[in-house]
């Protein structure tokens, strides 16, 4: 686990100890990289401000909640940031029946183990931003589209299926073979 | 039994969050049951997952959005981070804005039940006060009061004592004024008496200026000594009277003379011979309370004339 991550952690246990001071240490690092998940869902600063601050004071009021043995902390208010960011996108769409947006249906929370440098880590983050975007790029343009869209506006193979009138296998092929693609790019990146 | 590529396209939606509910809890069965190959897509498939936040475009959020959440959690309020003043606030859960408001309101009454309270009290206090003050004035008043009364009660108790001293000296007066009229109108009946004898005595050497008479009733077997210029018996010593019958001297008591030497005296003893028999009257002066038998020198004499 990086340094990066360690400190995440560190920050977390201060601020479940009530420290206000570590928890704006915590803004200071992961907000950036929380609020551009929700701005490139809800495309709307002034939207994505409000959930950026609905998102951090949750994680405040559910200090207590966070489980260290889950999911690192910035996983946690990325996933929460996400699946608010798609509630409120959906919402804006009048797109049908919304998601659960409880932190505990992401599973990104309920099953991913942490194993190497975090992505999200602010140090890293401009760099491995490079290196994730020229990933993407590498990928085919459909299989790119799928998964931009899967992420960032929270749509089901299914619902990709209907919006682009391809079959539903088609999308689930380009699915599964760019995030193996992804995956070995910055595999070797790394 | 889902085959490997099957797995795969699932696990994609799985790692990207777009499973609806049904089908995340049941790729999670499938999980717990999955074989390394399995194991090692959805490592992978994570990975990729994980570096999706950044594969947009980065941006900054307002600096103001910082404080309106650090205000939001209660942190802009100067509180120190590790003071135990802090760890109370969280404990109390002050940080809540219901329980924050309900303190308040506790705080806001109980304060107000214990400034009408204590204000109540302290009319209360002072009303005793001030009553324990009068109270205490009363109680002085009335000690100098009673402390005058006992003067008074002392005063007259003297008073009464002399009183009574005077009353009894009265009545020991009385007594004598009685006894003096008695004996007055004794003397005054024996000197009415038919059988009224009278003689004198004389003074001889020791006092021979002294003169007397001695008035006796046979009748009224009363006697009655007059005398004058006869001088007061020394202290230790007493006049005494006898009575001659022949030659034999009979005592008729001792005389109690005035200070002013001249007085009439009864004869306490009556007549102690008798008359047909009764030769003279004899004083003599001898040893104090009188002797039965005359010792002393003589000091006056009268013959009794048939």
């Amino acid at each position: 686990m990086s340094t990066e991550s360690t400190i995440a952690k560190d920050l977390m246990a201060k601020v479940l100890r009530n420290d206000t001071k570590a928890f704006a240490e915590l803004y200071d690092r992961y907000s950036r990289v929380v609020y551009s998940v929700i701005v490139n869902i809800v495309r709307a600063p002034a939207e994505a401000e409000e959930i950026l601050q609905e998102v951090f004071v949750t994680l405040w009021n559910k200090r207590k909640e966070y489980d260290f043995s889950k999911s690192s902390p910035v996983t946690w208010m990325i996933a929460m940031a996400r699946n608010r960011a798609i509630d409120k996108l959906r919402s804006n769409e009048f797109r049908g029946t919304m998601r659960s947006t409880s932190i505990d249906n992401s599973p990104a929370l309920s099953h991913l183990q942490m194993a190497g440098d975090n992505p999200l880590d602010e140090a890293l983050l401009e760099e491995r931003q490079k290196v994730v975007q020229a990933a993407l790029h590498a990928l085919p343009q459909d299989q790119q589209t799928v998964i931009r869209i899967a992420y960032f506006e929270g749509l089901s193979q299914s619902e990709i299926a209907e919006r682009y009138s391809i079959p539903l296998g088609t999308v689930k092929t380009r699915m599964r073979l760019g995030m193996k693609k992804l995956y070995e790019i910055l595999k070797e990146a790394a | 039994m889902i085959d490997q590529e099957q797995f795969e396209e699932i696990c994609a939606a799985y790692c990207l969050g777009i499973l609806n509910t049904d089908d995340r809890l049941n790729f999670e069965k499938i999980l717990a049951t999955a074989t390394p190959e399995q194991r090692q897509a959805i490592d992978a498939l994570m990975l990729a997952a994980r570096h999706l936040p950044v594969s947009g475009k980065l941006v900054a959020p307002a600096p103001a959005v910082k404080e309106r959440i650090m205000n939001q959690i209660g942190a802009n309020k100067k509180i120190n981070n590790t003071s135990l003043i802090e760890k109370i606030y969280f404990a109390l859960k002050f940080d809540q804005p219901v329980v924050t408001f309900g303190m308040a309101l506790i705080l806001i009454v109980s304060t107000s039940v214990l400034y009408f309270r204590q204000i109540d009290l302290s009319g209360s206090v002072s009303d005793f006060e001030q009553k324990l003050s009068q109270l205490q004035q009363e109680l002085k008043t009335q000690t100098e009061e009673l402390s005058e009364s006992k003067l008074k009660l002392t005063e007259l108790e003297n008073k009464s004592a002399e009183n009574a001293q005077a009353l009894a000296d009265k009545d020991k007066e009385l007594s004598g004024l009685k006894l003096a009229s008695a004996q007055n109108q004794e003397f005054i009946k024996l000197m009415q008496a038919p059988d009224l004898k009278v003689t004198d005595i004389k003074g001889l050497k020791p006092t021979p200026k002294g003169r007397g008479k001695v008035m006796y009733s046979s009748n009224l077997k009363l006697a009655y000594i007059q005398l004058s210029n006869l001088p007061p018996a020394p202290t230790n010593k007493d006049y005494q009277l006898w009575m001659m019958d022949g030659k034999k001297a009979v005592s008729a008591g001792v005389l109690s003379l005035a200070s002013d030497q001249s007085s009439i005296l009864k004869v306490t003893t009556g007549l102690v011979v008798e008359v047909k028999r009764l030769s003279a009257f004899v004083i003599t002066l001898e040893q104090k309370g009188g002797v039965p038998s005359a010792k002393g020198p003589m000091v006056m004499l009268g013959n009794v004339k048939i």
